[in-house]
């Protein structure tokens, strides 16, 4: 009877309960914001419990729907506050900004990335240029990669379409579709990396 | 039930406990708690074996924490 | 298919994901069609504020672009009541009724003005948080049913989903289709937007009649 689902899920919906009575209780608006962060976690908790492909699946889509929540949220939040434009200091830790370890690691990173392909290489190439742009700054214009980033959302997607009709060309999908997602998270990643920057050129 | 999975949910509840009432009250404290839960949710993943959701887990904390960062130093204040 | 719906016409397989129609949810997609060529092809129309105790009107003016954008998210929300209306699977009914609550928090907040601002937030907040109990009601129907395809759940072969679940989603259900009531507390019916905000009720009250549906036959 009380296998590992249901007492994880029993401990997860207290902690939901507790969030929620804490959620209740609080006046500050971004306060309210940072709760419903924690109540995201809760809820994937609650569907990574099942432990099947198909939750993992699920997963995905649930952190596609809380990243446009939170993001659409705080944009929301920061027009109602009126706060437009006040400069972002960009990091200011000095064994990082003067010195060669940054490029090193971060030329590392993107290359073992590229090796990897798919999402997970994209992620930790995108780590990679996060890491560069935190700790150099940025003057790169931005209308290329995302140019680039769209480029490689139409081969992902077209890579799916053949997966689907073409099933026999496979091999060409299936490495359209690696090429495609690392590129794509490569440049969200990169554009996240520049937000510590508080302007464009 | 093996021990990741009960580290992972004791990291839950205890980290939600924190970061619900934080002790000095204010937006960074209650961000740090948060990465509490999100290693608990880490090491429940872990256990199940869900690398892809493990990785992009990983991905969107980093990501809502650069945003929440970023949206409490517009702010400018701390309380 | 138990006799709710009515008999099961066509079953469209796509991939794995079955939509399916059957005399219910083939009027539910009717409706949501219409309306949507409706904000098509609707144009926008004109708020005029009337001052009180003068003899003064003043005529609230929007942007061509604003009003564009009003439109594109109107019709985004009408597609994502049209999937809701006819999926038959339940984690894609979950994901359209999010999508369709996070359209109405930006179409609100659109508007400039303040109390829209707050109200919009306030809305995006309930929105979220019924994020929760929606996709863990799915979840746990997963968990014991073993399946998501409203068309097995329904066969009762499986093991019944709890009442528990049922009751999670409709929570959620309830949470998402909030808009209506935050389009009335701020008078938006009476904004330059409100032939597009016409499909936001609409959507609310979609999803409700399909979550009822849902929560009954499964």
């Amino acid at each position: 009877m009380w296998d590992s689902f249901s007492l994880g899920l029993l401990l997860v919906f207290f902690s939901a309960l507790i969030t929620f009575i804490a959620l209740i209780r609080e006046k500050d608006d971004l306060h309210k914001l940072l709760l419903l962060l924690l109540l995201q976690i809760l809820l994937i908790g609650i569907i990574a419990l099942i432990g099947t492909d198909l939750a993992e699946a699920m997963v995905l889509a649930v952190l596609l729907v809380g990243i446009a929540e939170i993001i659409a949220l705080t944009q929301i939040f920061v027009n109602k506050e009126g706060i437009t434009c006040k400069r972002v200091r960009s990091l200011d830790i000095e064994v990082i900004t003067l010195g060669k370890a940054p490029v090193i690691l971060s030329v590392l990173l993107i290359c073992y990335g590229i090796v990897l392909s798919g999402l997970a290489g994209g992620i930790i190439a995108g780590l990679g240029i996060v890491f560069f742009f935190m700790c150099n700054g940025y003057r790169e214009p931005f209308a290329i990669i995302e140019i680039a980033a769209g480029l490689s959302f139409a081969i992902w997607i077209i890579s799916f379409l053949v997966f689907m009709f073409l099933p026999q060309y496979w091999l060409f999908a299936l490495m359209g579709a690696a090429t495609g997602i690392l590129f794509q998270v490569l440049a969200k990643l990169a554009l996240a990396g520049t937000m510590w920057e508080g302007y464009h050129e | 039930m093996n021990p990741e999975l009960i580290l992972g949910l004791i990291l839950i509840l205890l980290g939600s406990v924190g970061a619900a009432f934080p002790k000095p009250d204010d937006y960074v404290t209650r961000l740090i708690n948060l990465q509490v839960p999100g290693w608990g949710l880490l090491l429940v993943m872990l256990s199940f074996d869900e690398t892809l959701a493990l990785l992009s887990f990983c991905g969107v904390l980093a990501f809502s924490t650069f945003i929440f960062i970023r949206v409490i130093q517009k702010r400018g204040e701390t309380g | 298919m138990s006799s709710l719906g009515g008999l099961s016409l066509y079953n469209l397989g796509f991939g794995d994901e079955i939509i399916y129609f059957t005399p219910f949810t083939i009027s539910l997609f009717i409706i949501a069609l219409i309306f949507t060529i409706f904000v098509v092809i609707s144009k926008p129309g004109r708020q005029i504020v009337i001052s009180s105790g003068k003899d003064a009107s003043v005529t609230k003016d929007f942007s061509d672009s604003e009003l564009r954008f009003h439109r594109f998210l109107a019709i985004g929300c009408g597609l994502a009541s049209i999937g809701a209306a006819v999926t038959g699977d339940l984690f894609n009914f979950s994901l359209f009724c999010a999508l369709v609550g996070i359209i109405n928090v930006g179409t609100f907040a659109i508007i400039k003005e303040q109390h829209v601002k707050d109200a919009s937030f306030q809305y995006g907040l309930v929105v979220f948080a019924a994020t929760l109990p929606l996709f863990a009601g799915a979840a746990v129907a997963l968990a014991v049913s073993g399946s998501l395809s409203i068309l097995e759940l329904s066969k009762s072969v499986l093991t019944p989903v709890p009442v528990i679940a049922k009751l999670l989603l409709l929570l959620g259900v309830a949470g998402e289709g909030m808009a209506p009531f935050y389009a009335a507390k701020t008078d938006l019916f009476r904004s330059g937007g409100s032939s597009y905000l016409l499909i936001c009720s609409l959507s609310s009250f979609l999803i409700f009649i399909r979550a009822i549906e849902i929560i009954l036959v499964i």
